[in-house]
């Protein structure tokens, strides 16, 4: 029972590695930090499987791991992780014209707080429902709306502000 | 920008997320990891065990504070409403302890304890994994008579609106069903109903906060309530009050300085029902600079893209 659990965990991992990838590095904005980040959080996956009861949760399972391991991350190395435009250099094509907006909007939501950034992230870009990420991060639904709303408003003044600039 | 228009951006940037290059290091890493796992415990996981144990302490420390703060919401929620405005001190708010941030605020130095606090949390959902209602109500704890006239004017707004979503909501899965719609597909909507508030700012004797009640699959049912109450004068601060006599025409000219200087092309002109002048209705909410910002609905006086126009006016 429990080897078969493990290797639903193992596949589970294996097929999603690069989304936890893009999401690690969405908060180190350092390709060795983030592969750290991966690896640590697979490790205690695997390690604490037996805390997992039911398959389905999986998923915000596994994601909380990854997110505290993330933010873990940022605490230890404690240093204000500031995303510059050049930060986007691991990101091919951001350079191409077309992308100019995509990529503002991109760089805008890496301003963001933490906690803001990653619910944003987690409805957007993992498709994951309000629901799963108060599982994940452990939070009630309207303290998840909270930091929703919250976060796409100060990312609109983030992108006025800099419209304006220009 | 609307609400609207920032989430279709952040939509759009995905396509930046997925480009993030996938180092080949990843692979080999992981597959380290899950080879590792057939091993014997490695020294690292030793470590990692510890640190389980001390986790599952402070897991276990927070569970009992868990099961206090679970008793009290549940004593609120058996608690009637007027009960509850009579005990009104004990908030449930400060979620840590009621007692202690009531302490805290009667200190003068740590005064600065915001007055405007959640009351009341709870969220439940009308059918099973579907529609979802959650609530977040403010109350203003202090005994003036304006902050009391609030409190009860916002208990009646989340109940009257609370009622009228489940109405709308139930009416409106009537609908999708009767239209083919499948009750898994109706859940898959995620449908909610929210009530929740924003401090906008607040000093020794002022508050300004705006609560807000929404529906995620009707803009239209979206309401705002503002807040602005000068608690050592006990009444609610008007416009006057901030900008003076002249307070319709400062508003005035400065809005209209400012659309006319708006290149969006989202405000309608005077003719198709555009802005024509501030009233003693206008709704608007004081930010931290002390400044009044004035609010239009969505509609009101630009197209919905434009969501809902904020002019901050200047004294």
């Amino acid at each position: 029972m429990q080897t078969e659990r493990k290797q639903e965990l193992s596949a589970y991992l294996t097929q999603h590695q690069n989304a936890f990838y893009r999401l690690a590095y969405s908060y180190t904005a350092n390709r060795e930090a983030a592969l750290d980040v991966v690896q640590n959080a697979a490790l205690k996956a695997l390690l604490y499987c037996d805390t997992l009861r039911q398959q389905a949760s999986m998923k915000t399972w596994f994601y909380r791991i990854l997110v505290n391991e993330s933010l873990s991350y940022l605490k230890k190395n404690s240093r204000e992780i500031l995303w510059e435009m050049e930060d986007l250099k691991e990101i091919p094509d951001t350079t191409k014209e077309e992308w100019h907006e995509e990529t503002l909007t991109y760089a805008a939501l890496m301003q963001l707080p933490e906690e803001m950034k990653t619910v944003i992230i987690l409805r957007f870009y993992e498709d994951m429902t309000l629901s799963e990420i108060s599982d994940v991060l452990g939070i009630s639904l309207s303290n998840v709306k909270y930091r929703l709303y919250g976060g796409l408003k100060k990312m609109r003044s983030i992108l006025e502000m800099e419209a304006n600039d220009q | 920008m609307t609400e609207q228009n920032i989430t279709e951006k952040i939509k759009s940037s995905r396509a930046v997320y997925e480009q993030i290059e996938i180092p080949d290091a990843l692979a080999e890493r992981m597959a380290a990891v899950l080879a590792e796992e057939t091993t014997d415990e490695t020294e690292s996981r030793q470590a990692d065990r510890r640190e389980q144990t001390r986790r599952e302490q402070i897991r276990r420390e927070q569970k009992e504070g868990l099961h206090m703060k679970m008793k009290r919401k549940h004593f609120w929620r058996t608690c009637g409403i007027a009960a509850a405005c009579a005990v009104f001190c004990f908030t449930a708010g400060l979620n840590a302890s009621p007692a202690f941030a009531q302490e805290m605020s009667k200190l003068p130095l740590i005064g600065s304890i915001s007055k405007v606090l959640t009351f009341r949390v709870y969220d439940y959902t009308l059918s099973e994994d579907g529609e979802s209602i959650t609530v977040t109500m403010p109350q203003i704890d202090d005994t003036a008579e304006s902050a009391q006239t609030a409190n009860d004017a916002i208990q009646k707004i989340v109940a009257e609106y609370e009622a009228q979503a489940q109405e709308d909501i139930a009416a409106y899965k009537e609908a999708f069903l009767a239209t083919g719609g499948t009750e898994e597909e109706f859940a898959a909507k995620q449908i909610t109903a929210d009530i929740f508030y924003d401090i906008k700012s607040e000093t020794e004797d002022r508050v300004s906060f705006v609560l807000y009640a929404q529906q995620n699959w009707n803009s239209s049912t979206a309401q705002q309530y503002y807040y602005n109450i000068d608690l050592q004068q006990d009444r609610e601060i008007t416009l006057q009050d901030l900008l003076g006599e002249d307070y319709i025409a400062i508003a005035n000219e400065q809005i209209e300085a400012a659309i006319a200087a708006d290149s969006s092309g989202l405000f309608f002109s005077k003719e198709e029902g555009g802005f024509d002048t501030v009233t003693d209705e206008s709704h608007f909410y004081i930010n931290e600079a002390g400044n009044p910002v004035i609010v239009f609905d969505q509609y009101e006086i630009a197209a919905g893209a434009a969501g809902m126009p904020e002019f901050e006016i200047l004294p």
